[in-house]
């Protein structure tokens, strides 16, 4: 189906599929004023949608995540362009808006070892946001990617600000570290109960 | 990468560039500097008490609309009620100087009789304009041609109009002007610039604010007690007891001055009893500042090697006069502030 650039319109239509080929086409619009009266009409619902699905914003309302995407920062990564560097202070998380993200961590020797591929709509660095820890590993773009960093200053003046909803995110946040724990412990577990075998 | 290499020159050309002309701009536009500042100061006051009042629901436009308000209305009566004070005592002391200062010759000239009688043989020169010419400079000390200077830099048509509408924005959309400054910091230093800018606020956010509190609570403690004791001027000392108070070491003694002068040449006041008194004074105000409210405000001092206050006292003094004096250790202090979070900051990026 052709989205016509009619905001409300397309909108009220079908949102969710408009929302989705806005998340790829950048030249759905060519003529620049056009493009700019469009902007924060049709942007903002395919931000919020894509916010919403992430576990870090799990239980808050359309409004309150409109207000996230207020403080969200968009760039641009080109191909190949590091986002941070392993053992550097940690400033935030991100949210992959478009693109692809490799994490690699470098092994004795120098050799940098890949981890793990990101793709739109999974976020990484969340452990930023809870304290300036040194990255554990690097990340770097491997196709022109657009990024939405939410930093831990950002976060800080939330707390102070509306706390109710940043209790949320921490709360949230928390969550996913727990998980993370208990995943590794398993993990742990495992590896204790293979290593007689072995040795 | 070979993009960004290719780029980086005419990239850091074109930031250089833009930021020398941000700078000239300001620089060219002292007032706005000057204005830019006071807003910068303000909001940071004022952010705490904004924040409290939007945790309770209320919006962040109504409490700074609220708080000028009463802010407005606060200052109409300081203008009603201390205004009139301040006023009588600038012009008597404006009208009276040369008696004061003539007053204060013959005493120099006294002291330099009897010396000279103690000690013959020791030669010293005319104490009074060596003294005058020494501490104020040639063109005279006027507190009017200080005032103008003041309100040269900073007229009252900027801080009325200027300032609370800058600061209006800043504490409603300073987040919005900070992310469109870090929308222009390319990738590989965005995340050193969002740290940076955080701690930078954090420190002098807590330094300015600190200092502020302490200053006024020594000011308005110190007038209140020149008030009980009935000592003339005790606005005009109280200001300079809350001034001094911005600088340490020498601060508490360079505030104590005006009052020892004004004992000095009001008759019948320059007793020892008198004296005591005053000393006393100065002595639990700067004794209860440093014991609960010092503490309090500024938790974290920012430490000062002695000799840099001096040192910073004199350059200050040598630049801009009195109001260099008091100006200068407050912006060693913030300038201090500014370079340890980022000295410390590039330390953990392995750039220094």
């Amino acid at each position: 189906m052709q989205v016509v650039p009619l905001g409300g319109l397309a909108l009220t239509a079908s949102r969710a599929k408009y929302s989705m080929e806005c998340m790829k086409g950048d030249n759905r619009m060519k003529n620049p004023v056009w493009a700019y009266i469009f902007r924060s009409k049709s942007d903002e619902p395919t931000l919020v949608e894509l916010l919403s699905a992430l576990p870090i914003f799990e239980g808050l309302s359309r409004t309150q995540i409109r207000g996230i995407t207020r403080l969200l920062h968009e760039r641009t990564y080109a191909k190949g362009e590091t986002v941070f560097n392993e053992t550097e202070p940690g400033a935030g998380l991100y949210i992959i808006s478009s693109g692809r993200i490799a994490v690699t961590k470098q092994i004795e020797g120098g050799e940098q070892f890949e981890l793990a591929e990101f793709v739109e709509g999974n976020f990484f660095g969340e452990l930023a946001l809870i304290d300036e820890i040194p990255r554990s590993a690097t990340t770097t773009a491997l196709e022109t990617s657009t990024l939405l960093a939410f930093p831990k200053p950002d976060l800080d003046r939330l707390i102070e600000r509306q706390p109710q909803l940043a209790v949320r995110i921490l709360r949230n946040l928390a969550r996913l570290v727990a998980q993370r724990l208990l995943q590794a412990n398993r993990n742990l577990e495992e590896l204790q109960r293979l290593l007689p075998k072995e040795g | 990468m070979a993009t960004a290499k290719r780029y980086s020159s005419v990239r850091i050309g074109y930031y250089l560039f833009a930021s020398a002309v941000f700078v000239a701009t300001i620089f060219a536009l002292f007032q706005l500097a000057g204005a830019l500042v006071a807003s910068l100061v303000l909001s940071f006051l004022l952010s705490p008490i904004i924040n409290f009042a939007e945790n309770r629901g209320v919006h962040r436009v109504v409490v700074v609309l609220g708080i000028y308000l009463v802010v407005g209305g606060l200052l109409l009566l300081l203008v009603l009620v201390v205004g009139p004070i301040l006023s009588t005592e600038l012009q008597r002391l404006t009208q009276e100087f040369p008696t004061y200062e003539a007053k204060l010759a013959e005493l120099l000239i006294n002291i330099r009789a009897s010396i000279t009688r103690r000690l013959p043989g020791v030669e010293i020169p005319e104490l009074y304009p060596y003294l005058k010419e020494r501490i104020i400079g040639t063109e005279g000390f006027e507190l009017t041609s200080m005032m103008s200077r003041l309100s040269g830099v900073f007229s009252i048509l900027t801080v009325a109009v200027l300032v609370p509408i800058i600061t209006f924005f800043f504490v409603v959309d300073g987040h919005v002007i900070q992310k469109a400054f870090l929308r222009m910091i390319p990738n590989r230093y965005f995340e050193m610039a969002v740290l940076l800018i955080s701690r930078i606020g954090n420190a002098l956010q807590s330094f300015i604010r600190g200092q502020l509190i302490d200053a006024l609570y020594v000011g308005v403690m110190t007038t209140i007690g020149m008030a009980a004791i009935g000592l003339p001027y005790f606005v005009v000392i109280g200001i300079f007891a809350g001034l001094g108070n911005l600088i340490p070491y020498l601060g508490p003694i360079m505030g104590a001055i005006p009052a020892l002068v004004v004992m000095l040449l009001t008759p019948g006041w320059f007793t020892g009893a008198n004296i005591l008194i005053v000393a006393i004074i100065f002595a639990v105000v700067q004794f209860t500042e440093g014991t609960f409210v010092y503490p309090l405000a500024i938790g974290k001092s920012v430490d000062l090697h002695p000799l840099v206050v001096i040192l910073g006292i004199t350059i200050g003094g040598q630049l801009a006069g009195i109001v260099g004096m008091l100006i200068a250790v407050p912006l060693v202090s913030i300038v201090k502030v500014i370079v340890e979070v980022v000295s410390s900051y590039l330390k953990s990026y392995k750039i220094l």
